[in-house]
C-alpha cells in the first residue's frame, strides 16, 4: 500500500516538475526587453548616466529620451571624463542604476564646483561635439542605440534651448531569455513518473501475489470482518462460501436468502400481492440509498466468490426452470410452487437454506419488466435484504474505501476505469431473467442480468480477486 | 504499513514537493538587478582615428569655404590662435591682390595623426597631412580644443622642411601625452627651446650662441630670414644710402604646444613675433619688396621706414635630455601679417 502511494506520489510530483520545467519556460519565461525610465530630478537640463549604467542589462541598448512638446532634445555617448567636462559645472541629474526592473535610480549630480553652478538659462546644446562616439538630436523625442564597448562610457541627454528640461530617458534592452528549468524540470519529472510508476507496478504485484497467499492458507476461515478490513475478499475454491455480506455473515446459511426476498421472488412478484408487500416497501428506502448510489459510484463489482460463483449457476439454472416453467404451463400454480421445487434438491449447502416462499404466489403473467410501482403496504421488521441489495450495499461500501488516494491511484495506474459505466437500464435487468434461454447467448445475458454482471464492464484482470467474476464474465 | 505510517509518508512527500516546488519558483523569480560594471578608466587617445579624421575634415571643410569666400571671419569656427591670424591676413592680402598665389595650401588628407591622452582640456593634437597637389612638403597641423564644449580647431600649421626626418610617434591607437611648455626632461623645455630657436633666426646661425645645441638644416626659418634680410640688401643702392635693415624675433609667450615623441623628445610647436624695420635716409622712399608687402600696404604712401611683422608658426623636435642629438627645426611658416611705413 506504501508502496504504490509512494509511486502515485511520486507520479504526481513527476508531472508537476515537468510542467514547472515547461511552465518556466512558457508563461513565466522573462520578458525579451527590459525597460527601464529615468526621471530626472533637481535643476538642470542634462541627465547623465553613470558608467557601466548602458551596459547594465546588455550590450545593446535603445535610448529614448523625450522632453516636453516644442523642446528639442539631444542625446550623445562618450567617455567619463569628456561628458563630465562638457558638463562642467552645470546641475545635472544622474543616473546610477536600476531601482527595479522598471526605474532607474536617479540622483542629483554634484557639481565639479558647487560654487560657481547654476542653472543655465538655456540648455546648452551636446550635438556636435567632436568627442561623442554617437549622438542623435530631435525635437520632443530622440533614439539612440547604442553598443557597449570596452571602457566607461556615459550617456548624455540634455534639453537644449529657452527653458530647457531635462529629458525623461527610457533605456531598453533586448535581454537573451534562457529556460534553464525546462529541460532539467521535464528530465527529473520523467524520471519521477517512471520511477512513480515502477513503484505503482511492483506494489500492485506484491499486494497481488500477498492477497493470493492469504487467500490460499485462510481459504477456510475467512471471516466477513476479514473481507471488510481488506477488500478483496480471498476466496479459494476450497471455501464453501465467501460470505461477503455483512448481513450476511452473521447467518448459520450465509448465503441464503430470506424466503420472501430472493432474487426469484422479486422477479416474479407482480402486483400489490400482500407477501410482496415488504420488499416492496424495502425498496423505495433501499433504493436511491443502496441500489442507485452505489451502483452509480461503484459499478457493480460486488464480490462473488468462486464458490459462491458455482453454486449461484446451479441457481441460475434452477431459476431458469422456474422461468420456463410458468411460461409452458400457462397460468397454473406458477412459479412460487416450481420455485421451492427445483430450489429444494439444490446442492448440499443450500439444504440449509431456507425454501424461498411457497407464500409468494406470482400471477401466470409473471415477466413483468417494470419494478414494482407500489405503495408500501405494510412494515416489516426483520426483513432481509435480497441479494442484489446487498451486493450494492457492499458496493456502497467498496466506493467509498475507495475514495481518495486509492481511487486516485487506481486511475493512475488504470487498474480500473476513472470513469465507470452508467448503470444500465433497469427495464433490461428486470428483464433479464426473461431472455430467449434457448440459445447459449441468451442464457449468458440471462445469467448476466441474474447476477448483475449485467452492469459490470471493469476490465480487471482476472487474477485480481476483487475482479475475479469480470475474468469470468469476458 | 499502517494508516498512520502512509499518512506520515505522504505527509513528508508532500512536503518535500512543496519544498522543491516552491524553491523552484523562487530560483525563477528572484533575478538580481545587476549593478553598474563601471569598465577600466580611459587611458588611450581621447579621440578614435575616426574622430580625428572628421576633426581634419570639418576643418579642412571650413578652411575651404573660407578660402573660396576670401573671407578671415568664415574661419572662426574651426581655425583659431595663431592659425588664425596668419589665414585671415594671407587671406586679406589674397583679396586685395585678387590673387591667392600666397595663401597657404592645406590639404585635406591625413597621412599620420597624433592623438593626445590628455584628460583636461586644453587638448591639442597633431596631423601630418599628405603631399600638395604641386608637389610641397606636408603640412603638420595642431588642432586644439580649448574647452569640453569647443570643438576642436586649427591652431597651427607649418610646412615641412624638405628633407627632414619626422620623429616617430607613439601609435594613434595608443595616444601621445602633451608636454608642458615648461617640461624639464627635454634638452630644453619647449619654452626655452623656442627662445633658442628665435635668438637664432634674429642673429643667424653663426652669432647666436645657441647655434650648438640646434641642428640647423638647410632651408629652415634661419635661412628664410637670412635670405630676406640679402633681398633688402641686393636691393640696389641699399649700401650707398646708409639704410639700416633690423630684424628682431622672439617667441610669443603661451603660445606653445608640445606632445611627446616615441623616444622621449617632443615635437614643439610655437609662434616667433617677427618684426624687421627698414630705415633709409631721411628724404629717401623705401619701396615694399614683396608683394605681401605691398598688399599690406595698400595705398600708404612711402615714407624712409618700412615696418614689416611676421608671424611665423614652427616646429621643433626637442630630444629628451641627455640624447645625443640637437634640437631640429622640423617646419615653419614665414608670413608677413603686417607692414607699415
Amino acid at each position: 500500500m506504501l508502496q504504490r502511494i509512494l509511486g502515485g506520489v511520486l507520479v504526481l510530483v513527476g508531472l508537476a516538475a515537468a510542467a514547472l520545467g515547461v511552465a518556466s519556460a512558457t508563461v513565466w519565461r522573462d520578458t525579451d526587453t527590459v525597460v527601464a525610465t529615468a526621471k530626472p530630478t533637481g535643476d538642470g537640463t542634462f541627465v547623465v548616466t553613470d558608467p557601466g549604467v548602458l551596459g547594465l542589462v546588455g550590450g545593446d541598448v535603445t535610448v529614448s529620451a523625450s522632453v516636453p512638446e516644442g523642446q528639442k532634445v539631444t542625446l550623445a555617448v562618450g567617455r567619463d571624463v569628456d561628458v563630465a567636462g562638457w558638463v562642467g559645472n552645470d546641475p545635472y541629474s544622474r543616473v546610477t542604476g536600476l531601482t527595479d526592473w522598471e526605474n532607474l535610480s536617479v540622483t542629483a549630480g554634484e557639481p565639479a564646483d558647487a560654487e560657481t553652478a547654476a542653472a543655465p538659462k538655456s540648455g546648452p546644446d551636446p550635438a556636435g561635439s567632436d568627442m561623442w562616439v554617437a549622438e542623435a538630436s530631435d525635437e520632443n523625442t530622440v533614439t539612440l542605440r547604442w553598443s557597449d564597448r570596452p571602457g566607461r562610457w556615459t550617456l548624455l541627454a540634455a534639453g537644449v534651448g529657452e527653458g530647457a528640461q531635462a529629458p525623461t530617458l527610457e533605456l531598453s534592452w533586448p535581454r537573451a531569455v534562457t529556460t534553464p528549468y525546462l529541460w532539467p524540470g521535464v528530465g527529473v519529472g520523467a524520471v519521477l513518473v517512471l520511477g512513480g510508476a515502477l513503484l505503482l507496478v511492483l506494489g500492485g504485484r506484491r499486494a497481488r501475489a500477498r492477497r493470493a497467499d492469504l487467500a490460499e492458507q485462510g481459504a477456510g476461515d475467512e471471516t466477513a470482518s476479514d473481507l471488510r478490513d481488506d477488500g478483496p475478499p480471498a476466496a479459494g475454491l476450497g471455501a464453501p462460501f465467501a460470505p461477503v455480506r455483512p448481513d450476511a455473515a452473521d447467518t448459520a446459511a450465509p448465503w441464503a436468502p430470506p424466503a420472501t426476498t430472493t432474487d426469484d421472488a422479486h422477479d416474479a412478484v407482480t402486483g400489490a400481492d400482500a407477501p410482496a408487500a415488504p420488499e416492496e416497501q424495502e425498496r423505495p428506502e433501499r433504493d436511491p440509498e443502496v441500489d442507485g448510489t452505489a451502483r452509480d459510484a461503484a459499478a457493480g463489482t460486488a464480490e462473488v466468490p468462486l464458490a459462491g460463483r458455482l453454486l449461484r449457476r446451479s441457481r441460475l439454472r434452477r431459476r431458469e426452470d422456474v422461468a420456463d416453467a410458468p411460461s409452458d404451463p400457462g397460468p397454473e400454480p406458477g412459479p412460487a410452487d416450481a420455485a421451492p421445487a427445483v430450489e429444494s434438491p439444490a446442492p448440499v449447502p443450500f439444504g440449509a437454506v431456507p425454501v424461498p416462499a411457497p407464500a409468494v404466489p406470482v400471477p401466470a403473467e409473471a415477466p413483468v419488466h417494470e419494478p414494482v410501482p407500489a405503495e408500501p403496504t405494510t412494515a416489516t421488521g426483520a426483513l432481509r435484504m435480497t441479494r442484489r441489495e446487498l451486493r450494492a450495499q457492499e458496493e456502497a461500501r467498496r466506493a467509498a474505501e475507495q475514495g481518495g488516494m486509492t481511487r486516485m491511484l487506481r486511475a493512475i495506474t488504470g487498474s480500473i476505469p476513472t470513469v465507470r459505466p452508467a448503470q444500465s437500464d433497469p427495464a433490461s435487468e428486470q428483464g433479464a431473467p426473461r431472455p430467449d434461454t434457448s440459445t447459449p447467448a441468451g442464457r449468458a445475458a440471462a445469467w448476466r442480468a441474474t447476477w448483475g454482471f449485467g452492469d459490470t464492464s471493469r476490465t480487471g484482470q482476472a487474477a485480481d480477486p476483487t475482479t475475479e467474476n469480470d475474468g469470468e464474465n469476458r | 504499513m499502517n494508516r498512520r505510517t502512509t499518512r506520515g509518508t505522504t505527509r513528508g512527500i508532500a512536503v518535500a514537493s512543496a519544498l522543491v516546488v516552491s524553491s523552484t519558483l523562487l530560483a525563477g523569480c528572484a533575478d538580481e538587478l545587476p549593478q553598474p560594471q563601471p569598465g577600466e578608466a580611459f587611458s588611450g587617445p581621447v579621440l578614435t582615428e575616426e574622430q580625428d579624421t572628421q576633426v581634419f575634415t570639418a576643418v579642412a571643410d571650413t578652411v575651404t569655404k573660407a578660402d573660396k569666400a576670401l573671407k578671415g571671419s568664415a574661419l572662426k569656427p574651426r581655425v583659431t590662435g595663431p592659425a588664425y591670424e596668419v589665414r585671415t591676413s594671407q587671406l586679406e592680402v589674397a583679396k586685395k591682390r585678387d590673387n591667392t598665389e600666397f595663401v597657404t595650401e592645406i590639404p585635406s588628407e591625413s597621412q599620420q595623426m597624433i592623438i593626445p591622452t590628455t584628460e583636461g582640456w586644453p587638448r591639442t593634437s597633431f596631423s601630418i597631412t599628405t603631399s600638395t597637389e604641386d608637389l610641397e612638403t606636408p603640412r603638420l597641423v595642431a588642432f586644439e580644443q580649448e574647452s569640453a564644449r569647443a570643438d576642436y580647431k586649427m591652431w597651427s600649421w607649418v610646412q615641412l622642411i624638405p628633407g627632414q626626418s619626422m620623429p616617430y610617434f607613439a601609435d594613434s591607437a595608443v595616444g601621445s601625452a602633451a608636454v608642458a611648455g615648461d617640461d624639464d626632461s627635454l634638452a630644453a623645455s619647449p619654452a626655452d627651446a623656442l627662445a633658442q630657436y628665435a635668438d637664432l633666426v634674429t642673429l643667424g646661425a653663426k652669432k647666436s650662441s645657441f647655434a650648438k645645441g640646434f641642428e640647423l638644416p638647410d632651408g629652415d626659418l634661419v635661412a628664410a630670414v637670412a635670405a630676406d634680410a640679402a633681398a633688402w640688401k641686393e636691393v640696389p643702392g641699399f649700401e650707398e644710402s646708409g639704410t639700416k635693415y633690423t630684424q628682431k624675433y622672439a617667441a610669443r609667450k603661451g603660445e606653445v604646444r608640445a606632445v611627446r615623441t616615441a623616444d622621449g623628445g617632443a615635437l614643439v610647436m610655437g609662434v616667433l613675433d617677427g618684426r624687421t624695420t627698414v630705415e633709409a635716409e631721411d628724404e629717401a622712399k623705401v619701396p615694399a619688396l614683396s608683394e605681401t608687402q605691398k598688399a599690406l600696404l595698400g595705398d600708404a604712401e612711402q615714407t624712409n621706414v618700412l615696418t614689416t611683422r611676421y608671424t611665423d608658426m614652427v616646429a621643433l623636435y626637442v630630444p629628451a635630455k641627455g640624447s645625443d642629438e640637437k634640437i631640429r627645426p622640423l617646419g615653419y611658416s614665414h608670413v608677413a601679417t603686417a607692414a607699415s611705413n
